[in-house]
């Protein structure tokens, strides 16, 4: 029998004040946390400093009694590295384990199809720290960079206190001076950032009043403008990499600030052209794409692992462990525990099946649908493969959206209508599509948060879902009532209405988006709309996008578990994405987008945007959850997108060899894909 | 000789001038640019937190913000001057290094894969237009043609799964592991010609059968040619009826040819490159003109045209020495 | 050399002169392509395939848009054609069981189910040509509705028999169009520029140099990048192909330069010329029948080169693209390793690639030996 059958779904309650629930250092982590009712019974409980019994077991280790790898060991006794005691901080992080028989040494095997190692899925390995992080079973966060918190009462004072001799890779301190280099010398200087301060955390709305201060060298103080409820969520996600990414020790040599000669290192550096261009360069990540730090072995990091050999124009990548990480597992060995991760890079996605399927990788990410049955047929037949489950995040598979700010008004018009959506959803055979193309698995639902959900909404979920051609053709002659010769709909002009479909086929999670449009295509005319279907690569998809030329089309389902609906409302709030695609002119038009066609949104969308910045910055979580509830009522009256199902679990191959990886894990962009498996806990066995 | 020479020079520097243009030109095309697309990358991750002044930023760092006269100008002073060819925007590196590192593999392979189709197809190209309508004829181009038949990606794919149910390793790359990254050294060699036959084979398979016949095809030509029946009559021996003239004649669409395949077979090794994951320079600069990394693609456009145009200069000067009446025209 | 002096054009001294003396060209031509056995057969499959092309709504038993959702992925049925000791074609049904845990499907036989096959049958309405309505088809179930899946079905549920038959529609004549417009523009600027020389020959040998030079791979996708979202599939798909015949007729150019250079050095051609004949009846008449083998051999080649192109077009993304059909398409959903290992079938359209890249290789091989005036 095979472990991952036997475990069950995880109950995905979010709860802030799960953080202060002592949760007995042995349970594992696939263990859920007992699902308590939302919302009446922490008013006070989430502002209150949280007391952190979780990250202080009682088997926490004392200074001296630390172990290390031996790679790190000898250089110990060579006398070329500090002891391990003096490299990690006064109170690590203590990891809990998926089991204690974690063991040094050897490497992983990773690999990614392109030439960009980060994109090819590389960082949700070895690609940012937080100053919190999400629970390895997604019930709520855990400290991680920050050692603790403090959160005012009305959520616009947020006091961290960092790991007091903590180092980056190269082990030069890690101090508040670093995030506030970050802030001031980054964010907040008008070379750096010549549009003000923009960032994924820091909410548009108040930015240029945020204020950081540093209480010394390991407390600082952030205060928003505005309450923020949300702010320590973010930080657990992708959107809190940046505040503690850049070492001012070696950052500062590229500022005018600090190093007034710093045109002679401009001059020397190839592709810029000033100090500021040089220190997004160096920097890798306010403007530039972060995954540019693969490329700069030089660069202090605090992840995991380092980068010792860039891909360049080679196939392999080479990363190679930090002496300086400061998390440790709870019997004192330093993390992580496997020494090196050689990526290697394949330039088509079949190659890559190969190697996985041989047993000459220990994991890749995006495995692929259409080679579950292959994957399974390789373990049958002997093959070092094991296959694990993800549970997905998402709300649906599947979003389908009407641009409502397509360049041709007509169109606009009659996708701005909530009867022609209506009967469109009742015309989907949603059992045919999850027969055909997800292999039967998942039950037909609209775009909305997950049953076990706080923020579950019973009506989003399941209105105009059966199919009813009478009930479709219904709501369809209301606002289409003329049909021509061959059973077609016409505009008000009398000509057939003629849908462009658009659909991404080239991404490694778009693999059956086209197959779903051919079904929906077919499924729409029979109550006379007509479909032309247009398959196209991501990038053009883009550029279309951008010039309001996408009519139909359709994209993934995310927000679904938890309170991920909150953190991630691209199909339930306009104007928040550039996957809000039933409006996107609204999103462009939002962040003042230079070379998009961007639309002023009527009031009623601005208004429904502003509704959404209500909930972020309410104060407690409780609040949060019951504006994010009444919001999402109005979003399922809006009917802003259609749904085909709910997304079925998904399985991860990984190679035998590899240990301590759930057999079950929450994945997904805002749990960080693989990351919250804690891949610094992982070793490869003997 | 020599004023054919001068004259062909002359030309060949008019025609890499204009080269330098297209591949340029080529480049700018497509609507948006590497900016455009690393700002939609951004924020398809992190909900638009991108300001129109760190967009502008960005495409100034990038030197997108000049108008394509002044880039191309940049451009060309650059690799004139310096030799350098910009900076590949991907790889936060000198495009020309990169190139440099890549185009080897490309050469080996395409040298590789011509000299395996010539050595196929010279004799049984000889042979088909000698024995014509026999068995062998028809059977050497069956199995030719069906070479020629099989898209090149689909056989390498085929020949992937193969390797991979048979000997339980799929035969990627161009180097084991181990050599991967080491650098240049016998052993290397060693191991990547050990992999080098079976892209070599995949990329030269398909234009063997277009030699075979084009030789066949001349040659049979040729052979009607009353002067064969001369020689003939006059006793020579078959074989030396043959190779004397006749098979000489029939290779000038041969050497006519040498020069211009190289960009055929880089579009054709590209193809089967990215299945086979070896580094050559076709998947790189599929990737670049992909991510719109304008320098990196743009310089490899250029210098495989130039070796192209330096190629064809290469077989039309071999063409005039084998036959007179080209060169005193 | 004596050889030269002797004037080819005159007709070779033959035993059946009297036959060979009143027939014309073509016929010659005739009886020289029958001696060639696998050129008839290579003709007559083209032929064929060509009559399928354009009848592809009788010959496919279905229309390649219809699906059956509890057919996915359904293997290809035997054909059986007696049962009870007489002539009864049929297929068996089948149904699948998918494995809870790899979702693999594995179908099962079933020998009761037996599902009568017929000629001319009555089958799904369509319309022939667009405007012939009809509902008969060559072969197919004799009740409309039974699976009759004789080379499987794909990701979808469809027919991959139908789907192939009805992508040769497609596949065989926008190759045409390429071929044709090849033929066109490499024989007049060829022919111009080996006949004019000069300055003329100048630019156009210019123009060769630098679209020969230039890779093909980036200018197919930076072509397929700027072509506007409102086109449909098949549109750009026809520009992608005009471009590609513009790119190509270079080739061509250069051999019938190269003939004509050689050509005009010829004794017959100088001949010609002091008789006072013209450059147009010069090249029609005297250059291009001389050459003509080369031409034939070049423009066989080319066809199935265009077939092999659509195919790794849509391979980089860049070709057609569903709804169409075509083989490339198709294809494209065969180039993985899970279709290799699990769904072979789907490389059909691969063997009726094969199949026609052979056929017309062959036909032009017997073509040209037909054209050779010397054989």
């Amino acid at each position: 029998m095979r472990k991952h059958i036997a475990v069950p779904l995880m109950l995905l309650v979010l709860l802030l004040n799960a953080c202060s629930q002592a949760t007995p250092p042995s349970s594992a982590p696939t263990v859920a946390p007992p699902a308590a009712a939302p919302a009446q019974n922490q008013p006070a409980a989430t502002v209150a400093p949280v007391a952190l019994p979780t990250n202080a077991p009682a088997a926490q280790p004392t200074t001296g009694t630390f172990a290390e790898s031996p790679m790190l060991a000898d250089m110990v006794k060579a006398g070329t590295l500090p002891a391990v005691s003096a490299r990690l901080p006064e109170q690590p992080l203590v990891v809990q384990t998926v089991t204690d028989s974690g063991t040094y040494g050897d490497k992983l095997r990773f690999g990614f199809t392109g030439t960009n190692p980060g994109w090819g899925g590389l960082w949700f390995v070895n690609g940012w720290e937080g100053l919190t992080a999400w629970k390895p079973d997604f019930s709520g966060i855990q400290p991680n960079i920050a050692e603790s918190w403090e959160v005012s009462a009305d959520a616009r004072e947020y006091t961290f206190k960092l790991r007091k001799g903590m180092k980056w890779s190269d082990g030069q301190p890690f101090t508040t001076d670093d995030i506030m280099f970050y802030i001031e010398d980054m964010l907040f200087d008008k070379d750096v950032s010549p549009g003000g301060p923009v960032a994924d955390w820091l909410p548009q709305d108040g930015a240029k009043d945020f204020k950081a201060t540093k209480i010394d060298d390991t407390t600082i103080k952030f205060t928003f403008a505005k309450p923020y409820g949300t702010f320590l969520y973010q930080l657990a996600t992708w959107n809190g990499r940046n505040l503690a990414f850049y070492p001012k020790h070696y950052l500062q040599q590229f500022h005018i600030k600090y190093n007034p000669n710093v045109d002679e290192l401009v001059q020397k550096e190839e592709g810029v052209k000033d100090w500021a261009n040089l220190l997004n360069k160096k920097a890798a990540g306010m403007a530039t794409d972060i995954q540019e730090f693969y490329n700069m072995p030089e660069r202090p990091l605090l992840f995991p692992w380092t980068v010792k050999q860039p891909l360049g124009t080679g196939t392999t990548i080479v990363l190679e462990r930090n002496p300086y990480y400061w998390k440790v597992d709870a019997k004192g060995n330093q993390l992580p525990y496997i020494d090196q991760i050689v990526g290697t890079s394949y330039q088509n996605a079949e190659a890559r099946t190969l190697a996985m399927l041989n047993g000459d990788l220990d994991i890749i990410k995006d495995p692929g649908d259409e080679n579950r049955s292959l994957y399974y047929d390789a373990m049958q037949e002997g093959k070092p493969l094991d296959i694990k489950q993800i549970v997905s995040d998402g709300g649906n598979t599947i979003s389908l959206h009407f641009n409502r700010t397509t360049a041709d008004p007509v169109k606009a018009e009659i996708f701005a209508n909530k009867d022609f959506r209506i009967g469109l959803s009742y015309a989907i055979d949603r059992k045919e599509i999850i027969e055909v193309v997800f292999q039967g698995q998942g039950e037909p639902a609209q775009v909305a948060p997950l049953e076990d959900s706080p923020l579950y909404n019973e009506r989003m979920a399941t209105q105009y879902l059966e199919l009813d051609l009478a009930k479709a053709n219904e709501h369809l002659d209301k606002i289409l009532p003329n049909k021509d010769s061959e059973g077609f709909r016409l505009d008000k002009n009398g000509k057939r209405l003629s849908i462009v479909f658009t659909v991404v086929n080239d991404a490694s999670f778009a693999t059956q988006w086209t197959q779903v449009a051919e079904l929906l295509t077919k499924q729409w005319a029979r109550v006379g709309v007509e479909i032309k279907l247009n398959s196209i690569a991501n990038k053009q998809f883009d550029e279309a996008s951008k010039q309001q030329q996408l009519e139909a089309t359709l994209w993934s389902g995310e927000g679904g578990a938890g309170l991920t609906p909150i953190l991630e409302p691209r199909y339930y709030v306009p104007m928040t994405s550039v996957q809000s695609l039933f409006g996107v002119g609204w999103f462009y038009w939002n962040v003042k987008s230079t070379d998009a066609k961007a639309v002023e949104p009527p009031a009623d969308i601005k208004a429904f945007y502003q509704s959404y910045q209500d909930v972020v910055s309410a104060p407690t979580e409780a609040e949060q959850l019951s504006r994010m509830q009444a919001l999402l009522n109005k979003a399922a009256d809006e009917f802003w997108t259609i749904g085909i199902s709910r997304p079925a679990p998904s399985f991860q191959p990984i190679h035998t060899r590899l240990g301590n990886f759930p057999d079950s894990y929450v994945g997904g962009w805002t749990e960080g894909v693989l990351k919250i498996t804690q891949p610094e806990q992982w070793y490869v066995k003997k | 000789m020599w004023t054919f020479i001068a004259r062909r020079m002359a030309s060949m520097l008019f025609t890499i001038w204009v080269i330098t243009l297209v591949s340029f030109a080529v480049i700018q095309l497509p609507p948006g640019d590497y900016a455009s697309d690393m700002i939609s990358r951004m924020r398809q991750n992190s909900g638009g937190a991108i300001s129109p002044e760190l967009e502008a930023r960005i495409r100034a760092q990038y030197g997108l913000d000049q108008p394509f006269h002044m880039q191309y100008f940049f451009w060309m002073r650059d690799i004139l001057t310096r030799g350098d060819f910009g900076y590949s925007f991907t790889y936060q590196r000198d495009a020309g290094q990169l190139m440099w590192e890549r185009l080897p593999m490309s050469f080996a392979l395409s040298f590789a894969a011509l000299l395996i189709s010539w050595l196929i197809a010279l004799p049984f190209g000889i042979y088909s237009a000698v024995k014509k309508y026999s068995l062998v004829d028809y059977s050497l181009n069956a199995l030719a043609f069906a070479g020629l038949a099989v898209p090149s990606f689909l056989l390498a794919l085929i020949f992937l799964f193969i390797s991979y149910r048979f000997t339980g390793r799929a035969a990627l790359g161009l180097f084991s592991p181990e050599f991967a990254d080491a650098p240049w050294s016998w052993a290397r060699v060693q191991d990547m010609l050990a992999h080098l036959w079976i892209p070599t084979l995949i990329v030269g398979l398909g234009s063997t059968a277009g030699l075979i016949r084009t030789m066949r095809a001349n040659l049979s030509d040729e052979l009607n040619k009353p002067y064969v029946n001369t020689a003939r009559a006059k006793g020579l021996s078959e074989t030396r009826v043959l190779i004397k003239y006749p098979v000489r004649h029939s290779m000038h669409p041969f050497i006519s040819m040498i020069g211009w395949l190289l960009p055929t077979l880089v579009s054709g090794e590209a193809i089967v490159s990215i299945v086979l994951n070896l580094p050559t320079s076709g998947p790189i600069l599929y990737g670049a003109l992909m991510a719109e990394d304008m320098f990196l693609a743009a310089g490899f456009i250029l210098m495989l045209s130039v070796l192209t145009v330096i190629g064809a200069f290469v077989s039309d000067l071999l063409l005039a020495w084998l036959d007179p009446r080209i060169r005193l025209s | 050399m004596q050889t030269t002096l002797a004037n080819p054009t005159l007709p070779q001294p033959a035993e059946q002169e009297s036959r060979a003396e009143v027939a014309s060209q073509w016929k010659l031509m005739w009886w020289k392509f029958r001696k060639h056995k696998l050129a008839v057969v290579g003709g007559v499959v083209m032929i064929l395939a060509y009559i399928v092309v354009a009848f592809c709504e009788f010959f496919a038993p279905w229309l390649p848009d219809t699906y059956n959702n509890q057919y996915v992925y359904a293997p290809p049925q035997t054909l059986h054609f007696f049962r009870d000791g007489g002539f009864a074609p049929h297929v068996y049904g089948y149904k699948f069981e998918r494995d809870p845990q790899s979702f693999k499907k594995t179908w099962t036989i079933d020998e009761r189910q037996i599902i009568p096959v017929g000629l001319f049958v009555r089958g799904e309405p369509y319309q022939l040509w667009s405007f012939i309505p009809m509902d008969r088809r060559l072969i197919g179930p004799q009740e409309a509705d039974q699976p009759f899946f004789l080379v499987g079905t794909d990701k979808n549920g469809r027919d991959v028999l139908s789907r192939t038959i009805f992508s040769a529609r497609v596949s065989l004549t926008v190759c045409l169009v390429n071929v044709f417009l090849t033929l066109i523009l490499g024989i007049a600027l060829g022919g111009l520029s080996g006949l004019v020389g000069g300055w003329v020959d100048g630019i156009i040998q210019r123009v060769i140099d630098v679209l020969l030079s230039v890779p093909q791979l980036p200018i197919w996708l930076a072509l397929a990048s700027v072509v506007p979202l409102s086109w449909s599939p098949l549109q750009v798909y026809f520009m992608i192909t005009i471009i590609i015949s513009l790119m190509s007729w270079t080739y061509m150019a250069r051999v019938v330069r190269g003939k004509f250079l050689s050509l005009r050095e010829e004794d017959f051609i100088l001949a010609a010329r002091l008789d006072g004949v013209g450059n147009g009846r010069l090249i029609a008449r005297h250059m291009l029948p001389s050459f003509m083998s080369h031409v034939i051999a070049s423009i066989t080649l080319a066809i199935p080169g265009m077939i092999l192109a659509e195919t790794s077009l849509s391979f980089l993304g860049v070709g057609l693209r569903p709804p169409i059909v075509s083989w490339g398409v198709m294809l494209q959903d065969a180039q993985k390793v899970a279709t290799i290992a699990t769904y072979p079938w789907l490389l059909f359209p691969g063997l009726a690639v094969v199949l026609v890249v052979l056929a017309l290789n062959f036909l032009g091989d017997g073509l040209r030996d037909a054209a050779d005036p010397y054989a």
